[in-house]
């Protein structure tokens, strides 16, 4: 990118040339100057994001066309894909495991799960990005913001094919829903945000420790296990809570504390809840409570407000460290590969 | 002919102020600092953390002090060795290498051809690749589609093999991809065309073809900076010529004139090494001659000495 992009030269230029062929676009003025730890002049540079916008679409479309093009089931294995993951899971939890729910809580455990995959996809296709994309950062001039961009734009068409599969599961669980599973749309838009932030950090930690990109599978994997992606924030609190007869809890108390303070935490923690409910069991929907026997009203499918704000703050925390650090150093980028 | 320190301003035309500036080149360095650490990784950093150490640096000067300006309509062929910093120099110009040094200048929008295919995606049929490879090139959906035929058209992939641009790119062969990537490039109605080696690859129609659209895009004031070792290609094509050589600029002038004395300095470069290697050979050869004569003469004392065939 250039560091300065400046316009002011169009009108003399065009003033200058009279004999020449008429040229429609006015004319552009690139300096380029040495290189320095900063961010690029923030108008220009999502001014050009934004002219080159269908890139990215088209990028990410042409991504999922490449990679299914010579396969049997072609671009039906965007459905195929969660279908079969879902599968796994259903084998490892209802059949395998032996837990009761059946498929009450297989259709709670996907919830979380096929949300989690959207993030841990955005994030891990991010930091692959910069480093998989070497060919067209050392030959072309661009924001390099788009990369990132587009592949988080592969991960979502990725995902919305998981979430038919998902709502056929859930229609066929649960009937019904209130006006209050509309909260879907702003969770999805905050979790994108957050997931796109950290895809930028991820993006341009990869380009100076290539080791990033083995250690990255396995910390988001960890991360899904603190994160209450397979269990609600309600559930852990609720083992959490000391017995009173013996005094003993069924899980150690700092786990609580890895929940809690977990920046994804609040995000996928609505998800849940708008969608299947936040009890003291896993995905609680209300009803019965096999434990206590004591019969209560079906779970409130609103997510808490404050959950909600505290989302939307850990995405623009992690939207803003992730591009300040991306930008700052993308000039560098080329060099670098 | 006029050779040039490494700082000097080179006007490319003899009346520069005439003509439109495209690209102004000021003292322009561009070092690789390649860390000469193997591999950069996060245990190898940790490591030297630990050991309080710092990461060796090694500056390569790929362009070391080059200024010149080029004024609209010229095409500019770029010579020089391998790694005498002309592939460097295109990627400063283009803004995708930032400067160490100094301060490069562009007027108009820039248009790449510094590798064919960029952007492409080999599982896809050469008309989608057309696309992509124009937005890649900053166009939108509508603009490309305007163009698509005139791209397939001057690409012309039927005569080769009929209905080829609707197959998948990596069926094509290494001329065909060629085609299709250069008629992206040129159709992209740039102000400035940069090329780096691109006319190498096609058959000789093509070569031609491609020699002619470049100077139809000259004639309408377009302005191209040719990076290449057909030296032919360079004099027949550009009308202003730069030599470069360890990242200085040696020379800049006249086509025939640049090329020639590039093409005697090769003469006398190889001349100069094969004396070295003929010294060198002479020199292994008296040391051979040497050894040979010493072992006749041991093989002689020893016969003396045991008084029998040894």
């Amino acid at each position: 990118m250039a560091t300065a992009t400046s316009e002011t030269g169009s009108e003399q230029e065009a003033r200058t040339k009279t004999s020449e062929p008429p040229r429609t676009a006015a004319e552009q003025v690139h300096v380029f100057e040495p290189y320095r730890y900063a961010l690029p002049k923030l108008g220009p540079y999502f001014k050009d994001v934004w002219a080159r916008r269908q890139f990215a679409t088209h990028m990410a479309s042409s991504t999922l066309k490449g990679q299914h093009f010579d396969s049997f089931f072609g671009q039906f294995w965007l459905v195929l894909n969660p279908m079969l993951l879902a599968l796994v899971y259903f084998l490892l939890t209802s059949v395998l495991a032996g837990q009761g729910g059946g498929l009450k809580h297989f259709v709670g455990l996907l919830t979380g799960l096929f949300a989690f995959f959207y993030t841990r996809n955005i994030i891990q296709f991010a930091s692959q990005s910069i480093t998989g994309g070497g060919k067209m950062i050392i030959n072309m001039s661009f924001p390099k913001m788009l990369l990132p961009l587009s592949t988080t734009f592969t991960a979502m068409l990725m995902y919305f094919p998981t979430l038919l599969v998902y709502a056929v599961f859930y229609v066929t669980v649960h009937r019904s829903a209130t006006w209050n599973i509309l909260w879907v749309v702003p969770i999805f838009a905050i979790q994108t945000v957050f997931s796109y932030g950290l895809g930028l950090l991820f993006a341009a930690v990869t380009l100076y420790f290539r080791d990033m990109s083995t250690l990255l599978p396995y910390v988001l994997r960890i991360w899904m296990y603190v994160s209450p992606v397979l269990f609600s924030l309600s559930y852990i609190k609720a083992k959490t809570v000391p017995d009173p007869v013996t005094g003993h809890t069924a899980l150690p108390h700092w786990i609580l504390y890895f929940y809690q303070w977990d920046p994804f935490s609040p995000i996928i923690n609505s998800w849940n809840t708008v969608l299947v409910g936040d009890g003291p069991t896993p995905f609680y929907t209300g009803g019965t409570n096999p434990v206590t026997h004591v019969v209560t009203p079906a779970a409130s499918y609103a997510p808490q407000i404050t959950e909600i704000l505290a989302g939307t703050g850990c995405a623009i925390v992690a939207l803003l460290i992730g591009a300040w650090y991306f930008m700052s150093r993308e000039r560098e980028f080329a060099v670098r590969l | 002919m006029s050779s040039l320190s490494v700082s000097e301003t080179v006007k490319t035309v003899d009346k520069p102020q005439e003509r439109r500036l495209a690209i102004k080149v000021e003292d322009l360095h561009l070092y690789y600092r390649t860390k000469a650490e193997a591999n950069p990784t996060l245990k190898a950093a940790l490591i030297r953390k630990a050991k309080r150490q710092k990461v060796e640096q090694k500056v390569v000067k790929a362009v070391d002090g080059v200024s010149f300006e080029v004024p609209h309509g010229t095409v500019l062929g770029v010579i020089g060795h391998n790694g005498a910093g002309k592939s460097t120099l295109l990627r400063a110009l283009s803004g995708i290498l930032p400067p160490t040094q100094g301060r490069v200048e562009v007027h108009g929008r820039v248009s790449t051809l510094l590798a064919l295919g960029v952007g492409f995606n080999q599982n896809l049929t050469g008309r989608e690749n057309i696309i992509l490879g124009g937005l890649a090139q900053g166009w939108s959906k509508d603009q490309i589609r305007e163009k698509e035929n005139a791209i397939i058209d001057f690409a012309d992939l039927d005569k080769l093999s009929e209905g080829a641009i609707d197959r998948a790119m990596k069926t094509y062969s290494s001329g065909m991809y060629a085609r299709v990537a250069f008629a992206v490039g040129v159709h992209m109605d740039p102000d400035i065309l940069l090329v780096d080696e691109a006319l190498s690859a096609g058959d000789a129609g093509f070569k031609e073809k491609a020699t002619e659209k470049m100077l139809e895009l000259c004639e309408n004031a377009r302005t191209i900076v040719l990076v290449s070792h057909g030296l032919e290609t360079v004099r027949h094509m550009s009308n202003h010529c730069l030599w470069m050589d360890h990242g200085h600029l040696v020379q800049s002038g006249d086509p025939d004139e640049v090329i020639d004395a590039y093409i005697e300095k090769q003469r006398k470069d190889r001349e100069e090494a094969d004396r070295k290697k003929a010294a060198a050979e002479a020199a292994e050869a008296k040391e051979d001659q040497a050894l040979a004569a010493k072992a006749e003469r041991t093989k002689e004392a020893l016969h003396r000495a045991i008084g029998e065939d040894v």
